[in-house]
């Protein structure tokens, strides 16, 4: 038998990783999984996460395994609370200092495992991106392709006929 | 509905992944626990040729023993069954691992991410403090639900798509005015956050905001937060009379304040929300006065009044009211002279059970410390003490017992001092407030407060250290480092260690010092402190 604290997570390549319940547990969709099954030693794959991108968010959840989840004080109420309050530290913006490709993939790959502290922290990381960008910047920060028809446009331009209206 | 998007494709391959390795999983463990299945591999694992597999995998070796083997295993046709279904389902999910696989190749990393992820990058956006305009611009900068909104057809879509992201409404210039109409009809019917603060362009007059305030009253009903701020008390007039006699069934945060003026001026508005304002929880009124017994003064939270001058101050008994309508109060702030209280003259106690933070400043700092009754307070702030008010605020702090009970603040965790440079913490100070866990420095003599928790300032008695339960030291201003590393250094060792302390960027001078103390503690850098918080 294998140690009861630890589980087998796989990664879509086949990488191994052994780590702590309680680790695993940040993650609702592995915990429910985990409470669904009882006492196993069964490895759980991860189908849509590559090892690279398993490897940050094992270390996410390792370095804020002990955080108590910060929604108190007052005016919390919900996820967009928790949201607004989470708190982007040091360690953080330094986890996410790494290329665009990796980023949005530890974002997806947190959406998908549902861990809510990763989702916030990495959500709040690009919304300060693009603050106080206009769209052309954010197009060319993130290569999106302006994919507006020339009326689209046109609407879009009297839409933001902000300064000079009355 | 039907799948448009390579990005919708994948997302439904993904949900698809996951309703098969849950399948997985149940199904293995029906093989592991079915009877006939336990009883041989126990039978297996006693003979000695097969002894070594254990672990996660190991149904899948036993299940795959050559029948023509002499101990090959007897299961049941049922654990067949679902060792078959487990194939079958590993086959599908490899294909569908293929496919997203294939499909995401055609996707920039951007493209990838969910709607249920852009839409809190866009709410969190709309939420930021934007940078400040240029002062005497007649326009400011571009509002970000419009700017997400112009990136691509997929961004506009899901923006539109978004009422909440059209639901905080910040007008710090007279234009853009055109926008304000387009958040109120995207944001569809949600409650509405406005903030309107004129310090920042001349141009945004008392005229333009009672023209503002006509496009939004119609949506009174929904006004969730409305903060006004101006150094022009005829804009808070006109608020006020638009104001007077309204319904704001939603409203559960209010301000008004007057502020950034020359002089002490103040203002009374004789009534607000007389139709009511039921949600309302939150209050901060600066250098303005209402009749303080009736709405919109009643069961608050959060009482937040700063800054009131000679004609408008309250008197004891109006305090008394007002804290009495208001029985469920958790924070009271009182920025200033608020209360007349006369020298010489004894007051009853009064009791706030309920409350959780207070911050009181100025000159009556003691005596307010004194005639508040609040057992269950958590945070503490004071403001604004010059060193005779701190001495005396000192002198008054009852000692807890040798047990611990007793005190002022038998719950206190929180200490933070605003503008008290000039006052020099004692040891009698921290044992009057012995429960601290959380201290914050805000101009205000820092140094002397780290001197304190050095070793050789331990109380000589019991050789005791100062505020032995504090963990987080938050110090915005100018510090020392070396006694500050002293001070972590030191606390480690004695078995009372820092946990996390926050600096301000700008006096932060040399990162190396930094990565010294980050052998001992956790630093945290904040840039744009608010001391106005």
């Amino acid at each position: 038998m294998g140690d009861s604290n630890r589980l087998t997570l796989v990664a879509s390549d086949g990488g191994k990783f052994v780590v702590d319940k309680e680790v695993v547990q940040m993650s609702v969709l592995l915990k429910n999984m985990i409470e669904d099954l009882g006492e196993t030693d069964e490895s759980i794959p991860i189908p849509n996460v590559t090892s690279p991108v398993l490897t940050k968010v094992i270390e996410f959840c390792e370095n804020h395994r002990t955080d108590a989840a910060r929604t108190d004080g007052p005016n919390v109420d919900g996820d967009d609370a928790r949201m607004r309050t989470a708190v982007v530290s040091d360690w953080d913006r330094q986890f996410f200092d790494v290329d665009q490709d990796l980023m949005f993939e530890i974002i997806v790959a947190a959406n998908y495992l549902d861990i809510k502290s990763l989702v916030d922290v990495g959500c709040k990381v690009v919304a300060d991106m693009i603050k106080g960008k206009s769209p052309q910047e954010i197009r060319d920060l993130f290569d999106i392709v302006n994919d507006f028809s020339p009326e689209e446009e046109a609407a879009l331009r009297k839409e933001n006929e902000w300064a000079n209206d009355r | 509905m039907g799948l448009t998007t390579i990005r919708d494709i994948i997302a439904e391959l993904n949900r698809q992944a996951a309703e098969h390795q849950a399948h997985r999983l149940l199904l293995i463990k029906q093989i592991t626990t079915d009877p006939t299945y336990q009883r041989e591999v126990k039978r297996l694992q006693e003979s000695s040729h097969w002894n070594g597999y254990s672990g996660s995998d190991s149904w899948r070796v036993f299940l795959n023993i050559p029948s023509t083997d002499v101990n090959s295993p007897q299961f049941s046709p049922a654990v067949s069954a679902l060792v078959n279904q487990v194939h079958s389902n590993e086959a599908s999910l490899s294909c569908i691992r293929a496919r997203i696989d294939a499909l995401s190749t055609f996707l920039h990393p951007v493209l990838r991410l969910p709607p249920e992820v852009l839409v809190p990058i866009f709410k969190l956006g709309s939420r930021m403090p934007q940078d400040d305009p240029i002062l005497g611009s007649s326009t400011g900068p571009r509002p970000f639900p419009l700017v997400v909104a112009a990136v691509s057809r997929q961004w506009r879509e899901i923006a539109i798509k978004t009422p909440d992201l059209w639901t905080n409404i910040t007008i710090r210039h007279p234009r853009p005015y055109g926008w304000i109409p387009l958040c109120l009809e995207r944001s569809r019917g949600q409650p509405i956050d406005i903030t309107i603060d004129c310090r920042c362009s001349n141009l945004l007059t008392g005229p333009m905001v009672d023209h503002l305030l006509s496009v939004f009253m119609p949506h009174i009903h929904r006004w969730r937060r409305f903060a006004l701020t101006s150094s022009d008390p005829a804009t808070i007039h006109v608020v006020g009379a638009r104001l007077a006699d309204a319904h704001a069934p939603m409203l559960r945060h209010l301000q008004l304040s007057l502020n950034g003026s020359s002089g002490n001026q103040e203002v009374i508005l004789h009534k607000i929300l007389q139709g009511g304002a039921e949600a309302l929880t939150s209050v901060r009124f600066d250098s303005l006065a209402t009749p303080w017994d009736s709405a919109p003064l009643v069961n608050l939270t959060t009482l937040d009044l700063r800054w009131l001058w000679l004609q408008t101050r309250l008197h004891y008994e109006q305090f008394r009211h007002v804290l009495s309508a208001s029985p469920n109060i958790r924070a009271l702030i009182l920025r200033g002279t608020y209360i007349n209280l006369h020298t010489g003259r004894a007051y009853p106690p009064l009791s706030i059970p309920t409350l959780r933070y207070l911050e009181i400043s100025g000159d009556h700092v003691c005596r307010m410390s004194s005639l508040l009754i609040t057992p269950s307070l958590k945070e503490l702030a004071l403001a604004n003490l010059d060193e005779t008010e701190f001495r005396e605020f000192v002198a008054s702090l009852p000692l807890p017992n040798a047990d611990g009970s007793g005190g002022r603040y038998p719950s206190l965790q929180s200490l933070s001092l605003l503008n008290a440079s000039m006052c020099t913490p004692t040891k009698r100070f921290t044992r009057a407030l012995p429960t601290i866990t959380h201290l914050t420095v805000i101009n205000s003599a820092t140094s002397k407060f780290l001197q304190l928790f050095r070793k050789e300032h331990a109380d000589t008695e019991d050789n005791e250290l100062s505020w032995p339960h504090l963990r987080k030291l938050t110090l915005v201003d100018e510090v020392d480092y070396f006694l500050l590393y002293g001070v972590v250094r030191e606390r480690a060792a004695l078995d009372a260690p820092l946990e996390r302390i926050v600096l301000n960027a700008p006096f932060i001078h040399d990162e190396s010092l930094v990565a010294t103390l980050e052998k001992f503690v956790e630093v945290d850098i904040v840039k744009g402190v608010d001391l106005d918080h």
